[in-house]
């Protein structure tokens, strides 16, 4: 089938708007995880502690053991804080321990109020692409 | 992978990398100067968490700078384009507050976007007589 020149200008519009969107802006929509086009705190500290635990979760069962964290921990004050987070001492850390943590959700808090500049407990697009 | 290096892949947006850079400095500072300033005692973020945090924040600095460049923020100095709003300050004089329209909101005189125009009194919180949270 002969396609029109009109659907390869309409695809080289797509392709163009993709590769000139703004940056940042698949991030934001990597953390918009209800899609509702704004970022609050909690889905913030979500995606974090989510990206970091399946990164360490190597074999994907849902609970990483010591020698999956030390395989990608590096530093040893890192390493140490698999201590920390088993709190029932299983040998190994699940989501619920990985984010129990109130210190780790401060911490979080803190870099979420560096970013939110209007201070109104979420992010927004347009306040992100703003000067 | 060097030790503390991120886990950046070549496809990454070159101003994303270098926000990205700027911004793994300022966060790794701050983190190793925190325990040191009696603030956070305690670090319970792991590697993997840090380096996720500093690539958001480093991509949201390079959308900052993005809007920077393609004057996606208020522009102060034509304040012909502002929307005025007059708020009593401390002494009882009544001052203006300008509002800049853009990206479909406002941005007021410290850089802070509204969805839509504040009511007078949220600025007579912000810029007046009243101290915000009262």
């Amino acid at each position: 089938m002969k396609s029109s020149p009109l659907v390869f200008v309409s695809w080289t519009s797509v392709v163009l708007f993709a590769s000139c969107a703004a940056p940042g802006r698949r991030e934001f929509n990597a953390l918009d995880s209800n899609r509702d086009k704004k970022v609050t705190e909690a889905e913030f500290f979500d995606h974090i502690t989510s990206e970091s635990f399946r990164a360490l979760d190597a074999d994907h069962d849902g609970k990483v053991t010591r020698k999956e964290w030390v395989a990608k921990e590096s530093t040893p004050r890192s390493r140490r804080l698999f201590t920390t987070f088993d709190m029932n001492h299983d040998g190994a850390v699940v989501p619920a321990e990985f984010t129990a943590s109130k210190t780790k959700r401060r911490q979080i808090s803190n870099i979420f109020h560096t970013v939110d500049r209007n201070h109104d407990g979420g992010l927004e697009w347009n306040e992100v692409h703003s000067r | 992978m060097e030790r503390g290096a991120l886990p950046l892949n070549g496809n990454i947006d070159p101003l994303i990398a270098m926000n990205i850079r700027l911004t793994r400095s300022f966060l790794a500072a701050s983190f190793a100067l925190a325990p040191l300033s009696g603030i956070r005692a305690a670090d319970h973020m792991t590697d993997g968490e840090k380096a996720a945090a500093i690539i958001t924040v480093g991509a949201f600095a390079a959308a900052s700078a993005h809007a920077r460049g393609h004057d996606q923020g208020p522009d102060y100095r034509n304040p012909g384009t502002s929307v005025t709003v007059s708020i009593y300050n401390a002494y009882g004089e009544q001052v203006p507050v300008y509002l800049y329209p853009r990206n479909g909101g406002w941005f007021g005189p410290r850089g802070e976007f509204y969805r839509t125009i504040p009511s007078v009194r949220y600025l007579s919180k912000m810029y007046g007589s009243q101290r915000p949270g009262r």
